[in-house]
């Protein structure tokens, strides 16, 4: 179990990192994005 | 004195309507909260016991459960993270400090935690929690159970802040608060909880960022916070005796804060009076001044009252110089709309003519039953 939680973590890291160095930079309105809901 | 005479669809007819208390309206947009969502709960210190956080919690466990209301050890910091935890699981907290003093030991998990969850986790996330806060007056309890401490969570993006002055206000911001997907404290003065107000028995809300014009007047704006808000009404009823007519507006949310409201008031009076329960020194009334100074297009008058300079004394003596209050309100308005001119009040309030009246009478019992 715990090899498979382990794996999982890192798919997830991995995925967010790809994510993450693939998206372009967010755009100056955004600033005030999610601030409140 | 003046009582909110209108919903928020429109005016209501106040023969019709029902008086309640402060504490019992409280207690009854919670209980309709709970009874419309089952994601609502609340616990705190002292929720369930016998006081019942001087009736604001009253028949609440016994009506939804010891899973729904309970009360919680002296562990602050740690309950706020609950609260956090179960906000972002997608129930509704409300979380009962009966000092805001207290909330100090929370303020990580409030600042770091709770104001920001929604906007680091890019909206995925929301914190709908209520954080009741109550300030305390005349109780003699000295610098550490006297606080009014509402400006500190003003500085904080993603938290809101509200300090209704009356029952109304109080039911329906309790509701609004309920319902925000924010985190919002909640700040509840001690002297009014007794205060008598028209309530509707319908649940209804007091939205955020919307101020309220209480007294009208020509002469000078003076905006209160809190129960600063009746101490007000009192320096108007007084002045009015002398021809000098007072425009009272009671900010209500305090953050999002309606300045529009105020600034288009000063803008017709010229002059600014600003009234906190708190200290002055980057306190609400700072921030009130400010936002008004930069939209009003003309030279303006402006003043503020708030806590005296120091850590609030024990000693009932030393303790009315420490608060502002009627007499001392009434005279500064007075020197700022007719300065120089003999006639100052300096008599004390006078007796309220309305249900609001009882918060004299809740300064007396308020030193008897402390929490």
């Amino acid at each position: 179990v715990r090899a498979a939680v382990e794996a999982e973590v890192e798919r997830e890291i991995a995925a967010a990192i790809d994510f993450a160095e693939n998206s372009p930079f967010p755009e100056a309105k955004e600033l005030f994005t999610d601030v409140y809901a | 004195m003046s009582t909110p005479s209108q919903s928020p669809s429109g005016v209501m007819d106040q023969s019709e309507q029902r008086v309640q208390r402060y504490v019992d309206a409280l207690c009854e947009g919670v209980a309709q909260e709970m009874e419309r969502d089952p994601s609502v709960f609340l616990f705190g210190l002292d929720v369930d016991d016998h006081k019942a956080i001087q009736g604001s919690t009253r028949g609440l466990q016994q009506r939804f459960g010891k899973e729904r209301v309970f009360n919680t050890p002296l562990s602050e910091d740690a309950m706020t993270g609950v609260a956090i935890g179960a906000a972002m699981a997608g129930m509704r907290p409300i979380h009962v400090h009966i000092r805001m003093d207290f909330v100090m030991l929370c303020m990580n998990q409030l600042v770091n935690m709770a104001s920001k969850a929604h906007y680091m986790y890019g909206g995925h996330v929301k914190v709908p929690m209520v954080v009741r806060c109550m300030i305390g007056k005349s109780w003699g309890q000295g610098a550490q159970h006297s606080q009014g401490l509402h400006s500190l969570f003003m500085h904080i993006p993603g938290l809101k802040v509200v300090a209704p002055s009356n029952a109304h206000d109080a039911k329906g911001c309790m509701i609004a608060a309920i319902r925000d997907d924010n985190p919002v404290i909640f700040v509840e003065h001690r002297l009014l909880y007794y205060s008598e107000a028209y309530v509707p028995e319908e649940s209804f809300t007091v939205e955020p960022g919307k101020s309220r014009v209480i007294a009208r007047g020509d002469d000078i704006t003076v905006v209160g916070v809190s129960n600063m808000v009746l101490e007000c009404l009192r320096a108007q009823e007084m002045l009015a005796d002398e021809g000098i007519h007072a425009e009272v507006i009671d900010p209500i949310w305090l953050s999002p804060l309606d300045a529009d409201t105020i600034a288009a008031s000063v803008e017709r009076t010229g002059k600014l009076l600003v009234v906190d329960n708190a200290w002055l020194n980057c306190g609400a009334s700072a921030e009130i001044v400010a936002r008004v100074a930069e939209v009003v297009r003309k030279p303006i008058q402006i003043a503020r009252m708030g806590f005296a300079a120091t850590s609030c004394p024990p000693s009932p003596t030393l303790e009315h110089e420490f608060y502002a209050n009627p007499a001392t309100i009434a005279r500064r308005i007075h020197e700022m709309v007719r300065p120089g001119v003999p006639g100052s009040p300096t008599g004390s309030a006078p007796s309220s003519p309305t249900r609001c009246s009882s918060v004299d009478r809740s300064r007396d019992e308020t030193r008897s039953d402390v929490l």
